[in-house]
């Protein structure tokens, strides 16, 4: 912008110049011409008059008939002075005192020598140039040493070039001013699309700033093929991440306060019947033998309750970090195993009890494993009216094995099999606790599950029973096996 | 008598809030779960409910909302959590206690409820001994005698739970406040005055490792 206003200011100037310049030239041959003419008309007057020479009054009168009838521009000044710098004549009241043609004749320097000039009575004329300000005007003044009629004088002449100045000022005025205005122009669209096209940037500093202090499910809005549009689509994907991590950093801590919450509800439960019996064995005066006996008796339950809970908390929490032994088991031990152990159980509980399985083998903890079944079975016992049957199944899968333990007990609702896994979580809670369970059995069987890396399935329906599907890679070297047992 | 209902799923815990308030000479009935404890509750039958918060079928704040007579209740659960506090007591419980908890101390809550509904008698009688708590008087055998502030309510206490051993620290908390900053000593001087002023010495025994109880006459 300044490199614009400035070249605009500079090519003023020299166009200013060059007319100042062309002006000179104009005055100079305007003012040669005059000289000539005046030579002509002395000569022509001196012929007229049949004298040799014309007296200076003589040379005044010629010069009054030339310059009186106005064919002469209105504008010019023309004056004659002697040798002595006195004013002979001019035409115009405005008058060149003697102290401007001091100047004119002293101090200025010469700038044109008006060679070849074939009109002018002397073959090498010298002119000078001054630019004055007289009355307000700019006044281009030419002056030259004359001789006329062998006398020396000083012939002047002035040219008004105010307009060119005027309009070389008005130029440079509106120059500035368009400058000013083009400048103020330029600012607002520099302002304006700098604005514009650091919106995205705002944007992208507005949504980090507040993905920053915690607010993860912000994401930038911008769509743009450019740079911004890249870094944002990456700013999105990071803030993706970062949300999915804290998520389940807050799922962690959600659940690990539930399960402290259930803990610590499930551990005072007991423990206000321990302390209270235990408190009124200590202070009541005359405890019947009766109620000792009964008091007791709740705080020895209420003790072997808190026993269970603690050694289930402590198999939940060090499952995974005891040593564990993985060994390929042949299915039809397991489950002849299991068998063994369950059947008098079942029997005492009036339970029909069916086992069969495809023989294959698995790569497993035996003892855990066995404890999950169990449990499971266990929980199939609760669950079960008198000869309602239980079935243990074990079969092949493709490349799977899935054992699958099915009742037709109470079975559960939609919203207890989500939340039967978790820790603490009892269908019924009275039920429960008379049996003696803590609600930490399926999170167990879960978690074992997960160990060995199988699939845990709970299906039920209200009143209908329960299966509980489990689902293991088949160790590759008992693939080739493949008969048949049934029991 | 007075009549407690107790409104608690854990039968064992209920057994023992029974006994408990047994203890301190109260009738009590149990319910186990929210809407039969509601509709006991709404019956008026009772001077005063002790009510759990996790209940079967509606818990202890819904029970409590609903309720359609101004019995006293206080809340007892095992949740510590403060804001179950202030909307158990924004709800209008009387009070609020957290399992596990010693069985004076819920006698102790017991008493005040029932004192501030005017559900106790102020007249206390012990032996030869005549006590009205609101005229702040003690009288034996006709005769005034003089107690200081702490001693009158030390032998109220004792008179409201007689039978029962009570510990030092259970009576400085009672009868001091609970921030009290006491030793033991302190209590040892009162019931030593107790006993000289009101000739108790062989009913306000002391329990070795325990503490002191008034044994109730036959």
């Amino acid at each position: 912008m300044l490199a614009v206003s400035t070249i605009g200011i500079l090519l003023l100037k020299n166009d200013f110049n060059t007319s100042i310049d062309m002006q000179t030239k104009n005055a100079i041959s305007e003012h040669s011409y005059m000289v000539s003419n005046i030579s002509n008309k002395i000569v022509a007057a001196r012929l007229q008059s049949n004298s040799i020479l014309l007296t200076t009054s003589q040379i005044l009168g010629v010069l009054g008939t030339i310059f009186e009838d106005s064919k002469i521009n209105p504008t010019t000044i023309v004056a004659l002075f002697n040798k002595n710098h006195r004013v002979l004549y001019n035409n115009v009241p405005i008058s060149l005192d003697v102290a401007i043609l001091d100047r004119v004749m002293g101090n200025d320097q010469e700038i044109s020598k008006n060679e070849g000039d074939t009109d002018s009575s002397s073959g090498n004329n010298i002119y000078y140039t001054q630019i004055l300000k007289i009355d307000k005007r700019m006044r281009l003044i030419v002056a030259s040493p004359i001789v006329l009629e062998k006398q020396n004088f000083i012939f002047v002449t002035s040219t008004d070039i105010s307009n060119i100045y005027t309009s070389y000022n008005s130029q440079i005025r509106y120059t500035k001013y368009m400058c000013i205005s083009l400048s103020l122009v330029c600012a607002i669209i520099l302002l304006t699309l700098s604005k514009l096209l650091l919106r995205p940037l705002a944007n992208l500093n507005r949504t980090t700033a507040a993905i920053a202090t915690g607010d993860y499910s912000q994401r930038i809005s911008i769509y743009t093929d450019d740079e911004l549009g890249e870094l944002s689509k990456n700013m999105n994907i990071m803030a993706n991440a970062v949300e999915e991590n804290v998520c389940q950093l807050k799922e962690v801590a959600d659940n690990r306060k539930t399960f402290i919450n259930n803990l610590s509800h499930e551990m005072k439960t007991p423990l206000t019947s321990i302390l209270g019996f235990a408190d009124i064995i200590r202070i009541k005066r005359n405890l019947s033998e009766e109620e000792l006996y009964d008091y007791s008796n709740i705080i020895f339950d209420e003790a072997t309750r808190l026993k269970n809970l603690s050694g289930k908390l402590m198999e939940l929490i060090t499952i995974g970090e005891t040593n564990l032994d993985f060994t390929d088991i042949d299915t039809a031990d397991l489950f002849s195993q299991i068998e063994l152990v369950m059947k008098p159980i079942m029997e005492s509980a009036s339970i029909p009890f069916t086992v069969s399985c495809d023989v294959c083998r698995i790569h497993i903890d035996l003892e855990l494993f066995k404890s999950m079944i169990f449990n499971l079975l266990d929980n199939a016992i609760k669950a079960s009216e008198k000869d309602s049957p239980i079935c243990l199944t074990g079969r092949k899968k493709q490349d799977h094995f899935e054992f699958l333990i099915m009742d037709k007990g109470i079975g559960m609702s939609e919203d207890d099999i989500s939340k039967v896994t978790e820790p603490f979580y009892m269908v019924d809670k009275a039920r429960s606790r008379k049996a003696g369970g803590a609600g930490l059995g399926l999170a167990l069987c879960v978690s074992i599950a997960e160990i060995h890396g199988a699939s845990f399935h709970i299906a039920s329906k209200l009143n209908e029973g329960t299966t509980v599907t489990i689902s293991i890679p088949i160790s590759e070297k008992g693939v080739e096996k493949n008969e048949t047992q049934d029991k | 008598m007075i009549k407690i209902l107790i409104v608690e799923d854990d039968e064992n815990i209920a057994k023992m809030i029974r006994a408990t308030v047994t203890m301190g000479g109260y009738d009590s009935e149990i319910c186990s779960d929210g809407p039969s404890g509601l509709e006991q509750m709404n019956s008026g039958n009772y001077d005063l409910i002790l009510l759990d918060i996790m209940l079967p079928g509606m818990d202890g704040f819904e029970v409590i909302s609903k309720r359609t007579n101004d019995t006293p209740v206080i809340f007892i659960t095992a949740k510590q959590d403060v804001l179950d506090k202030v909307s158990g007591l924004k709800l209008g419980a009387e009070d609020y206690i957290v399992k596990p908890f010693e069985t004076v101390e819920l006698l102790a809550r017991i008493e005040v409820v029932l004192r501030r509904y005017n559900k106790k008698d102020h007249i206390l009688q012990y032996k030869d001994i005549t006590i009205n708590t609101d005229e702040h008087t003690c009288r034996q055998n006709h005769q005034d005698i003089n107690l200081t502030p702490k001693e009158f309510d030390l032998i109220v206490f004792f008179i409201q739970h007689q039978d029962v051993a009570i510990s030092r620290s259970r009576l400085l908390s009672a009868i001091w406040g609970y921030y009290f900053e006491g030793e033991s000593r302190t209590v040892d001087i009162h019931i030593q005055q107790l006993r000289k002023k009101l000739s108790l010495k062989n009913y306000l025994i002391t329990i070795p490792k325990l503490g002191y109880r008034l044994n109730k006459i036959n």
